[in-house]
């Protein structure tokens, strides 16, 4: 097993490393380093946290900030609350719609091709 | 505060004194939803300690740790109509606790965030591999940071991490792969 094989099953790995590993771990001292600089930095890991506790008064100041709706009923009004903004949308859609049909008198020219008037007979043609 | 409902995840390890108690927590949980503000200040009481133990895990200023504490209950108090009971009430809270502490880190540059602070750990060993860590954690995208601190830290694993996030398990594999490089290189410098 090379040294960067080694390095990689080091960091991935978790728990006690197996005999592949402690021999290459005993015949090279570079990673032999980087194995124990390794531990010292987990270690500082898993203490990493500040100690801050709850005082007394934390449920108390929580419950001063509760919104008046009970929470059963958040998403039925937030439903209520959003059905307004829906219509308006859904109305804005339907006029851009209609705003963007052609006029009667477009889709009438629409249909005179030169192409197909010519395809038609010279009668055709306006 | 956003809107968005919070799934529960799936049961994984529980503290001892939730676990004990599920049925008071589903109990509390009707009442609360019921709209009893009393029930759900005994909620907070039962569960106030995770919250800042995983809160303190996280974030590096106190004020911070206070400020997500508050924010992650004040969630769950809007978002009680979304949780259905099949997991447990921490495991739901735990959720919630951890995107309000996303939400503050990704709020604050990393610089900010880890700058070293009057007692940032419990004990100091040996300050040349914290200030490695302040570093590491320093160069980390906020995200990296978290699945780090919760591999590495609290010694969840890649699915638990998955799970009480709400991410994909390849989301938080990525992440820990990219974070564990960067270790890596910073061990490799020094």
């Amino acid at each position: 097993m090379d040294c960067d094989a080694v390095r990689r099953r080091l960091l991935e790995e978790r728990g006690a490393p197996d005999p592949a590993l402690r021999e290459h771990l005993a015949a090279c001292p570079d990673c032999a380093r980087y194995g124990a600089r390794l531990a010292e930095v987990r270690g500082t890991l898993a203490r990493h946290r500040l100690p801050v506790a709850p005082d007394p008064g934390f449920a108390a100041r929580v419950l001063r900030r509760l919104p008046v709706e009970r929470p059963a009923d958040t998403f039925a009004w937030a439903a209520v609350r959003l059905l307004p903004a829906a219509l308006l949308l859904a109305l804005g859609l339907a006029w851009a719609g209609w705003q963007s049909l052609p006029a009667g008198d477009e889709l009438t020219l629409a249909g005179t091709d030169p192409a197909i008037a010519y395809a038609l007979g010279p009668e055709s043609l306006p | 505060m956003s809107s968005e409902v919070i799934s529960e995840p799936f049961p994984v390890s529980l503290s001892a004194d939730a676990a004990n108690e599920p049925n008071e927590d589903a109990e509390l949980v009707a009442a609360s939803r019921r709209g009893d503000r009393e029930a759900f200040g005994e909620l907070v009481r039962r569960h106030q300690a995770h919250v800042f133990r995983l809160a303190g895990r996280l974030l590096r200023q106190p004020a911070d740790v206070e400020d997500v504490a508050q924010e992650t209950f004040l969630r769950a108090w809007t978002r009680l109509g979304s949780y259905r009971g099949e997991a447990p009430f921490e495991h739901w809270l735990t959720r919630i606790c951890l995107r309000a502490c996303y939400d503050r880190l990704r709020q604050r540059p990393a610089s900010r965030e880890t700058e070293l602070v009057a007692e940032p750990v419990a004990k100091r060993p040996d300050p040349d591999a914290r200030l490695e860590v302040e570093r590491l954690l320093a160069g980390l995208a906020p995200a990296d940071r978290m699945v780090l601190l919760l591999l590495d830290g609290e010694g969840w694993s890649v699915a638990e991490i998955a799970a009480r996030l709400g991410w994909t398990a390849v989301n938080v594999k990525v992440r820990a792969h990219r974070a564990r490089k960067r270790l890596r290189r910073r061990l490799e410098e020094g």
